[in-house]
Formats: C-alpha cells, structure tokens, sequence
C-alpha cells in the first residue's frame, strides 16, 4: 500500500446515553482519530423506563445524526459504520426508529449485542498497539465498565479464559443508593457491599487460582479520571498506589465536591464515584498491581474492525482465537471438552474447507460450525436423554464473547444436530448447510472412538471423497454417515462418499 | 486568600476605568504630543465616556433601581459609587472642555485653522456660503418637530444631536392660541417648545471656503441654528441650543426564553432608543426655562445634566483631524509591513507547516490573515474553514473569503458573536449574509460571550489530514488591526489543530472534551490554571527559585487572581504588570503587594494584546490570547489562551515585554496612592515602545527585502542568439 492510500472512514455510536461521532484516517502505518464529536442524549432513560423510544427523542437522533451526516461528508469518508448498543436494541420500536433514521438522516444503523459490543471495545484496546498482547500473555483482566453493567473478561497466556455480564454499571450503582439520605460514608459502604458481592463470586467461579496482574480499565465514566490527573492524553497506566491516592481525594466526597475536584459536569460528577469504587474493588480483591486506561472508545474499535476486515492492517491480535478459546472454556465447564469434540471439530472444519468453494460459505461460517462442534453436546453434562434440548438452552441462553444474538442462536440450532424432523423447517439455508457439515463431522466420529483420524478428503466435480486407512470395523461410523448422507446432497448437490481402506 | 480579603487592597473598577480616561485625556494635553493627534486623543475621551455612561453607570443605575445592596470588592454600595461617580465624570468633562476651549482652539488657530463659534462674526461672504449651504443641503433632511396638544413630546433617539428652541406664535396670531387651553408644549407663558434633529446623514462639519491662508470651519449645528428663523415660519425663535441625550444600553437578553436569538436582539436593538435617559448634556448658554423643560420631559436628575461650555460630542473632533492639509501637526502614518516570513510567499501553508509564524500588529500587516481565508476558501485541497467572528469590519474581505469558500463546496462553520456590544446590528446583517451563501453560522451560546479569536483550516493532503490555526489576541477586524496592537500565530503544530477543532466541536453544541492539550480555555478551566500558575510560581519562590511574573491586559478586576498576585509578591514573586485599562490591584502595600509594579502605555495605538509570562529561574511559560484577568472574560465568556512553542516566537515576546517595560514616554505608573504618573526621565533616552516597534517591523521587512532582492539578482540570465 503506498503512501497515498490512505482511508476515511467514520464510526457512530448510538449508545444509550451519548451520540458519538469519530472520523478516522485509516493506513498501513496505523488509525488515527482525527475528529471527534459527542452529543448527549438520553436514549436510555426512554427505553428502561416505557419500553419505547419517545417521539421526541426520534426527533432528536435525526437532526444530530443529519449533522453527523454533514460531518463525515467534510471530511470526505471513503465508508461508514453505525452501532446502537443496549438502549435501542431493548426498545420495543427499534425497527420503526431505525427505519426513521435511515429516512430521514440518510444513516444505516446496525443494532449489536452486548457480546459484540465489548469485543469492539478490546478491539479499541488492541489497535493501540502491542502493548496489549504483552499484558494478556500473563494474567489481565478487563474491566468495561458502562452506565448499565460491566463486562469483566479475563485473559492469560493470550488468550480469553472467562467473560462475564455484571450488573455494576454505573448509572444502576448510582440509582441503588440515590435513597440513601446524604450520607456519604453509608452510600459508600452500600456500593461496596454491592460491588463486592459480585466481584467475589466471578473470582470463585472463575478466576480461581490465577493471578491478575493488570486491570485494563475502559468505560465513559473513567475517561474524566485523566483530566484529574492531570493528564494530556487519553492513555496512562498507573500503579496501585498512585491510584489509591486519587481513590482517597474523592472518597467519600460529594457530588458537589467531586464536581469541583475534578471539573466536570454533575453528570459526570455522580458517575465517576462508583465507576473508581469499582476499579478500586477489582484491585483490592484481585491482588492486582497496575491499571492501564486506554482510554478507548466503542467508535474506536468500530474503525479497528473495519481496518481488519478490509485487511488495511494485518497485525495485532488474533480476536478469532479468542472467540475459540471462549468456546473451549464454556465447553470444559460442561465437561465437553474430550476428544470427541475436538475429533467433531477437526473433521467439521476439514469438510468445511473441501466445499468451500462450492459451499457459498463465508470465514464467518467457518468460525461459527467451528464453535457449533466446540459445543454441540455439552447440554449431555445437564441431562443424556435430552442432550440436545440441553445444548440448545445452554447456548442460545448464554454467551459468547464476540458473537451477535443471530449468530448465537443459530448456532443453538445448529447443535441441535439430531433433530431430524425439524432440520427441514430450518429458518434459512445457511442454517440447513451448517447443520449438514455439523451432522457429517459428528457421524464420522459416531463411536466417540476417533476411528476415522487419518483421512484425506477430495472434491471431484460434485462427489466429495473420503478415503481413511482403518483397519478395524467402521459399522456405527458408515451406518450414521448414510442416514446423513442425503440431507447432505440435498443441500450441497454434492454426492458425499466415504471409502475405508484397508491395507494387509 | 483569607488574609487578602480587605476592601482597602482593591480599588473600584469604574473609578480606575476613569483614571484611564484621565490618562487618555492627558495625552490631549500634552505638548510633546502633535496638535492634532491631541485632537484625535480628546475625541477618544469623548466616545470612552459614551460608553461607560451608556453601560456602567447604566448598569450602575439599574442595581441602585433595583435595590441591590451588595458591595463591590473595595466595599462601596453601587449608590455609593454613584454619587463619587457623578461627581468625578463632572469634573472629568469641564477638564475635557478646558483643554478645547484653552489649547486646542487657540492652537489650531494658530496653525490657521478657525472653528468658527456662535460669537464669531462673520462676515458677508460667509454668511452667504452658509446660507446657501443651508438651504441647498441641509434644509431638505430636516424635520423640524413642535409639540403641542395634538403633537407629544418626540422621540429623541439615543446619542443624537438635537437642537432645542424656544418658539412664540407672532403678534397676528397669538390672538387665536389663546382660545386654547394648556397644552403640553407650554413651556412658558405663551412660549412653545420646538426642537429639530442634526441629521446624521451630513458631515458634521463644514469648511467655508476663504481667500486668506487661514482656513475655517463651522459645525452643522452652528449652520442651522444660524437658519433656524427659516424652519419655523409664523414663529419667532427666541432661544435655541443643542443637547444630547444618552440612554440605558445594557439589556437583559433572557436567553432561555429567546428560541431565536437573532430575532431577539433586533427587537431590544429597538428597544434600546427608548432605553431610560440617564444623562442630559446641553449647552451651557441654553435658556433656563428650556432646559428645565427638557429636564422635566425626559425625566432626568439634576446631577445627570451636563452644561457644556462648547460643541457637543467631542467625538466631532476625529473628522477634523481627518481634514486634508496639516500633515505636519499628525504622526507620520505607519503603514503596516508584511511580516519577512511572508513577503512574496507563494503557499502560505507551506511557510506555516515549516515552522510557526507570529505576527505583531499593526506594526506587521493584518493581510496574511486575510490571505490565509481567502486562500483556504480557493484551495482545492482544504475540507473546512471555521472562524469565530466578534467585531467584524463593514464590508470585510474574510466574510467574502468565507462565503467564497461555501460556494467551492467546503464547510464553514462561523461563530458570529450577536452580542457583542453596539454592533449587534452590524453583526446580523453579516450572518444573514454568510447563512444565504450556504455557510454554518452559529449566533453564539446561550448564557457566554464568545470571545476568543481562532480560525481553523482543515486540509486533506497527501500524508493525512493537516490543520492550520491562526490564533489572536485581537478581533478578525482589517480596520482595528492597523490601530489596535494585538499578536497573532499561525502553526500546524498537531496539538493545536486538534484542540482547535474541539473547540469548534464545542461551540457547535457538542459536548466539551474530556482535556484539552495545549489550550486554556474559558469559562469551564481558565481561572483554575491561572491560579494555579501562580500558585506554582508562588511555591517556587518559597524554595528559592527566581521566580517573575510579567502580564500584560486591558483591563486587571479578577478578585480572586489578584488575591493570588498578592500572595505571590508575599513569598517573593517579582510581578510586573502592564495594564492599559482597569486595575482594581493596588500595588506598594505593606506586607500585600510590595513586589508588584503596574503599568499603563496609552500611545498612538491601542494596546490590545494579551501576554502572560511565568518564569521559574530558567523555565519559561508564555501565553497569549484573548481573555484579561477579568471576572466576565474568566466566567462568562469562552475564551482561549494558548501557550508558545516556538522558541523565536518566545523570543520576540519576551523582547516585546521588554521594550514596554522600559518605555518612559508613554507609560505611566500606578503609585501606591492610586494615582498614575509619568516616568521622570531625567536626562535618559526617550524610550517610547511603540515607535520603537514601528522602527524595528521597518527595519526587519527592509532587510528581508534586500536579502530578497540579493538573491533574485544572483541568478545568471543567458544572453540569447539571434
């Protein structure tokens, strides 16, 4: 790429308390945010409270969005993308508002979930530079904490050993102890309790006996923290006792206080008290000796994803792996983790890389009947009977980091491999050719004995050939693979064939 | 601070504002000083108190109104400063009238210039050339007004000039008046009141031509009191004379309720002429009886008449000044020079991305900044223009630039500020010009003054996105710029851009930025990081270091920062200040204030900009930019200050700071009395800074020149064959 090429691209944030705008100058050499606005509206408030979001606030969105609008086209952008997150994807007349928006302010807007959204958020923190796969080789644990909730993840050697949704947001701490007459020091207390409460239970079940080194520390509330500190730029890593030491000034205080120690806004006054107590919670119960703020933001990661997808930047860290390893993790909770699963797994992705060409299959796909053999019979750990009504409850009522609503239901569907009759109602096709190379990969370890293990596969016009050395006796596999065998050509057009060998 | 909280360390900012009017006054009469730049400086007194009738003693007017009890920081009752107030601005204006009527009439005479008085004679040559001119120009704009039972007393707008007359029906028809009965106009037994408007639209004077060398001059109000028998036909004019009236200008915009702002300011626009009157001038040889009427109908106080021995509205002597033919008795005109970076640069933006460019005006030419718009508005590769605008000149060529630059498709985005004061009527008409070419126009913020003075051009080139700031301490205003004395800078520095367009972020409805990288900006951070500053210099000193504080403003009020002064001089800061205007610190206090100096250059040019300098032994810190060390600029207006990075341009700075600190011609020193006095040079060097700067800008742009010129000339032209 040469030095000319560079990209423009905006990202918007339609969050439940801020519109955020960002424009991006996106090359090789790195993204730079060059433009940033931020308009506040509180989209939330709307939906936790009616459901719905107001006419009025519709009204709203559209005029800041048409502005946004002109913003981007200022500045020329080569594309753009829009993510609403929490409060537009709970309101009941999202559709309808969207359709508004795309009508009136010209802006096509993508609802994600919260899974998603916190992977674009470690996508932020990655595309800051290596400093982030060096702190997660060893214990790290992110901490996103936003108005509603937080998303506490934990990473070592890596990768993403556990995520979690807690309901320590900000805004609902805050409310919690609204009642609380004006005592500072109870309300203190109270949050404590609260925050703890949770925080001790994710460290027993899964933190257990590894070590937290680093905090990474993310969120709106905690980007007013620098300005206290005095600091030029968005991005610090501070000790523990540096951070006690701001922890001191305002504990305790008042929002009127607070207001004046650090300059903000009362809004953002009564956010910062409960979002540090949480930071200082996190470091006090997970032993932890450092936090760094990147001081990221959603729209940051957004342009992180597109500069990956687009393939503008190539390095940095492997967030697939991470999905996998999240996967794995969820798997081995349900004792789904033996070599069955990860013979299923293999043989899937081997069918799946034979017809790709031919499948109309995407990478996505790929990932998602990676994950789908990853978990397809952990429901068995809950009941062996009905295993796949198990699984299906299992995953489409979790999850997984990364991955949208869509995305998690349909891989619910797909696990449910053995429920034939249904497989022809399957909502869409690529559903129905999931399934089949999920149901294929499973056959084929039918006897959970890995029989099948050293195979080549080959595509020859429309015949898909299997050939396996095996010298032993193959009946479960072949009887399981041709039950399968027809669903499989249904969808595909593709004859698949499976020939043992034996050689004497 | 606690122990600097004493009315007596502070002095009242309307009388300092005064005493700087003293200052201003003194130049008038000072005769080291050119006859007609003394004109020049008298008829600035004369407009200074306009305006401080019109908004301070307005507003000092309306709290006294309104009962408001709350003491100013030298701990005088807003009637209290009344009351000294009334007195001072009496004495005030007999000082301006005495250096008129007793220097500078018979000096100008002198130099055979003759303003002609009502007991001037004249003779029968004149009197026909101010007839004619009478009936020929000014008769038909005239619109003589009587009031009587059917005709109210009229409207007599702010700040114009009127004539009053006392009028009697003649003998033949008084017999018919009297069947009628009292009537409003009565002023006196069977005497009328009449009264006809100077127009504004004639030059107010008027030279009658002479055979001799001597050369005079009549004031239109002197023609038509000499005609007035021809305005009021079947009446005999048995006295006339001219008064002025000044009114309440100070309004109250109730923002939260105004949805249109622009609409809002032209109704009070309207309003203001009916604003109250709270001060009467007439001429002192004006009858009795009539001035009593007049008291009565506008509903004055007696200390609010001022009886005035001479023309009215010394503002008048400004046109004089511009009369043709005395270039001997004004300075040399300084005609600003182009700044050695810029003269016959092609690309302004690549000079400006090789390093930053200061500009000191009016010694340096106002055009680069003109250039920088009007070339962004054409450059195919520039993606934004955004400009704040607060006093805009008539017919600006940087709103052509702007609305040129809409037409080529970029975005311009313009802060016009609609209240800033008395020109919200010039500053509409440029937003409905602007908005109708396609630009962004934004009238400001509810509940601020937008002061600051930034532009920003955001260019697409080929390694990115680059922007270039130019940032002020004066107005984007070609006229001012030649007569006020402001810096400016130009970078494309990263830090500045993108603080500039958060900053344009911000006045655009946006939410602030979590910090800011280099810029201080108010209302939100500004005080705090003075007061810091100074606290850091104060804490330096306690530990010993050499610690100086130099600033220079406009005006000097901030309670709160001067408490800080004071405790800073206390642990041994050396603070020098130059205050033009306003100084509410008191300086040579025991145990306050004995470190601290102030100073005030009133010259030939306005001083305008804004410097602050902190040095901790060897660290230095300047800033520049909009905002004095008032409490309006630090709370209630957005303001930027910014640092400088440049190590020249710091230089220059600290050689500017210099050479105002030595000036002993035209600075003079507050004492710990109150009063400010002349340096006595006692045989040293005659230091005046401000031709000292005129000298130097000439000298660097000549030199640039002939360096120029060397190197054109060092090329070698080849002879061609045939």
């Amino acid at each position: 790429m040469g030095k000319s090429e560079i990209k423009y691209f905006a990202a918007i944030d339609v969050g439940s308390f801020e519109l955020e705008l960002g424009i991006y100058e996106i090359s090789k050499s790195g993204i730079k945010r060059i433009d940033y606005v931020k308009h506040t509206i509180a989209l939330g408030s709307d939906t936790y409270k009616f459901g719905k979001i107001s006419y009025e606030m519709i009204d709203e969105l559209c005029d800041i969005l048409s502005d946004f609008k002109k913003i981007m086209h200022s500045y020329k952008v080569d594309a753009y993308k829009a993510y609403a997150t929490s409060a537009m994807r709970e309101a009941s007349n999202n559709m309808q508002v969207l359709d508004q928006i795309k009508v009136r302010a010209g802006i096509d807007i993508s609802i994600i979930s919260n899974s998603e959204q916190r992977f674009i958020n470690y996508m932020s923190i990655d595309s800051k530079g290596e400093l982030f796969e060096k702190y997660i080789k060893s214990g790290t644990a992110i901490a996103d904490v936003g108005f509603g909730s937080m998303q506490l993840t934990l990473y070592d050697n890596g990768a993403i050993q556990s995520t979690q949704n807690l309901s320590l947001g900000v805004l609902r701490l805050r409310e919690m102890v609204e009642e609380i007459d004006n005592i500072n020091e109870k309300k203190h207390n109270v949050l404590t309790e609260l925050i703890d409460n949770d925080l001790n239970t994710f460290k027993k079940i899964y933190l257990k006996n590894k070590k937290v080194k680093t905090i990474i520390g993310i969120g709106e509330p905690l980007m007013y923290v620098f300005r206290y500190m005095d600091h030029k730029s968005s991005d610090m890593i501070i000790d523990y006792e540096r951070f006690i030491e701001l922890f001191d000034r305002i504990r305790g205080k008042s929002v009127e206080e607070i207001e004046n120690i650090l300059g903000v806004s009362k809004n953002y006054a009564k956010m910062i008290l409960p979002s540090v107590l949480i930071f200082q919670r996190i470091f006090d119960l997970f032993n932890a000796k450092e936090i760094w703020m990147p001081g990221t933001l959603l729209i940051d990661g957004i342009a992180a994803e597109y500069a990956k997808k687009t393939g503008i930047i190539s390095v940095g860290h492997n967030f697939e792996e991470d999905i996998i390893a999240a996967s794995k993790n969820l798997a081995k909770r349900y004792r789904g983790n033996s070599k069955h699963n990860s013979a299923v797994e293999k043989n899937a992705l081997l069918i799946f890389d034979a017809i790709k060409e031919v499948s109309g299959l995407t990478e996505r796909d790929r990932l998602l009947v990676q994950i789908a053999a990853i978990l397809h019979n952990i429901g068995k750990f809950i009941n062996m009977k009905n295993s796949d009504t198990a699984t299906y409850n299992i995953i489409s009522s979790g999850e997984i980091i990364g991955i949208s609503h869509d995305e998690r239901m349909l891989m619910a569907e797909i696990s449910n491999i053995d429920n034939e009759e249904n497989i022809y109602n399957k909502r869409d096709i690529r559903l129905a050719k999931l399934s089949a190379i999920l149901q294929m990969a499973n056959a084929l370890d039918r006897s959970h004995k890995q029989k099948i293990k050293n195979f080549t596969l080959k595509l020859d016009e429309n015949k898909l050939k299997l050939e396996v050395n095996y010298m032993g006796d193959l009946s479960l596999e072949i009887l399981s693979f041709n039950s399968h065998r027809d669903f499989f050509r249904e969808i595909f057009g593709i004859e698949f064939i499976l020939k043992q060998i034996r050689t004497f | 601070m606690e122990k600097f909280d004493n009315v007596e360390y502070f002095t009242n900012r309307e009388l300092s504002w005064l005493k700087f009017n003293i200052r201003v006054l003194n130049e008038a009469e000072d005769d080291d000083v050119k006859l007609f730049e003394r004109l020049k400086f008298l008829s600035i007194t004369s407009s200074n108190l306009d305006e401080f009738f019109m908004v301070r003693i307005a507003s000092l007017k309306d709290m006294v109104d309104a009962d408001y009890k709350k003491k100013d920081i030298s701990g005088m009752s807003a009637d209290k400063q009344l009351g000294i107030l009334t007195k001072e601005t009496h004495d005030f204006v007999k000082k301006q009238y005495e250096v008129y009527n007793k220097s500078l009439v018979p000096l100008l005479k002198k130099e055979n210039l003759h303003i002609i008085s009502h007991d001037d004679e004249l003779d029968a040559n004149e009197k026909k050339f101010i007839n004619e001119y009478f009936d020929e120009f000014v008769y038909p704009v005239l619109t003589p007004m009587a009031v009587d039972a059917s005709r109210p007393f009229p409207l007599v707008r702010n700040k114009t000039l009127n004539i009053a007359a006392l009028i009697r029906k003649r003998k033949e028809e008084t017999s018919k008046k009297k069947k009628k009965d009292v009537y409003l106009g009565n002023v006196d037994k069977d005497m009328d009141f009449a009264m006809v408007q100077v127009p504004s639209v004639l030059p107010r004077i008027v030279e009658i031509p002479t055979e001799s060398e001597e050369r005079k001059i009549i004031y239109l109000e002197d023609i038509i009191e000499k005609n007035i028998d021809k305005l009021f036909l079947n009446y005999e004019v048995i006295s006339a004379a001219t008064f002025r009236v000044m009114r309440n200008a100070e309004f109250k915009l109730d923002e939260d309720d105004a949805s249109d702002l622009l609409e809002e300011i032209k109704k009070k626009l309207k309003k203001r002429q009916w604003g109250e009157a709270i001060r009467l001038e007439a001429e002192e040889r004006m009858d009795a009886s009539l001035l009593n009427f007049l008291k009565n109908e506008l509903n004055v106080d007696e200390e609010d008449i001022f009886k005035i021995n001479g023309p009215l509205d010394l503002t008048v002597l400004m046109k004089i000044y511009s009369l043709e033919g005395f270039d001997r008795l004004k300075d040399k005109k300084h005609v600003p020079v182009m700044n050695q970076r810029l003269i016959d640069c092609e690309d302004i933006f690549e000079e400006i991305k090789k390093k930053d460019i200061l500009l000191s005006h009016p010694y340096e030419s106002f055009d680069p900044v003109i250039d920088f718009v009007s070339k962004a508005a054409a450059d195919k590769n520039v993606l934004a223009i955004k400009q704040t605008l607060y006093r805009v000149s008539g017919n600006s060529p940087i709103i052509k630039a702007l609305a040129n630059a809409a037409d080529n498709g970029k975005q311009v985005t313009v802060l016009v500020e609609l209240k800033a004061r008395f020109d919200e009527e010039n500053n509409i008409n440029w937003a409905r010009m602007l908005e109708k070419a396609g630009c962004h126009v934004i009238y400001g913020l509810v509940g601020l003054k937008t002061h600051s003075k930034i532009t920003l051009v955001v260019r697409r080139e080929e390694d990115g996105i680059r922007r270039y700031v130019h940032l002020g301490t004066g107005n984007y205003n070609d006229s001012t710029a030649k007569l006020y004395t402001d810096l400016g800078m130009f970078t494309a520095r990263e830090s500045y851009g993108e603080d500039a367009t958060a900053v344009f972020n911000m006045l655009s409805g946006y939410s602030e930025p979590p910090f800011w990288k280099r810029y201080v900006v108010a209302p939100l951070w500004m005080k705090d990081i003075f007061l810091k500053k100074i606290s850091q210099c104060e804490e330096a000193a306690k530990r010993g270091s050499e610690v100086r504080i130099i600033a220079k403003m406009n005006s000097l009020s901030d309670k709160d920062i001067i408490c800080a002064l004071y405790s800073a001089s206390c642990a041994g800061v050396k603070i020098d200040l130059i205050v033009r205007g306003i100084c509410c610190l008191k300086v040579g206090i025991k145990g306050v204030s004995e470190n601290i100096t102030v100073r005030s250059i009133v010259g030939t040019f306005l001083e305008h900009a804004r410097i602050f300098d902190f040095r901790i032994d060897n660290d230095e810190e300047i800033f520049l930019g909009s905002a004095d060390w008032m409490n309006r600029n630090l709370e209630k207006r957005v303001e930027i200050v910014f640092p400088v990075a440049d190590e020249d341009i710091i230089k220059s700075i600290k050689h500017y700071l210099d050479v105002e600190l030595e000036d002993n011609v035209k600075a003079s020193i507050l004492l710990p009395d109150g009063r400010y006095e002349k340096l006595k040079r006692e045989g040293n060097v005659k230091k005046n800074s401000q031709s000292i700067f005129v000298k130097e800008a000439n000298q660097i742009y000549e030199n640039a020149v002939k360096i120029n010129k060397a190197e054109a000339d060092r090329t070698f032209i080849p002879l061609q064959g045939d």
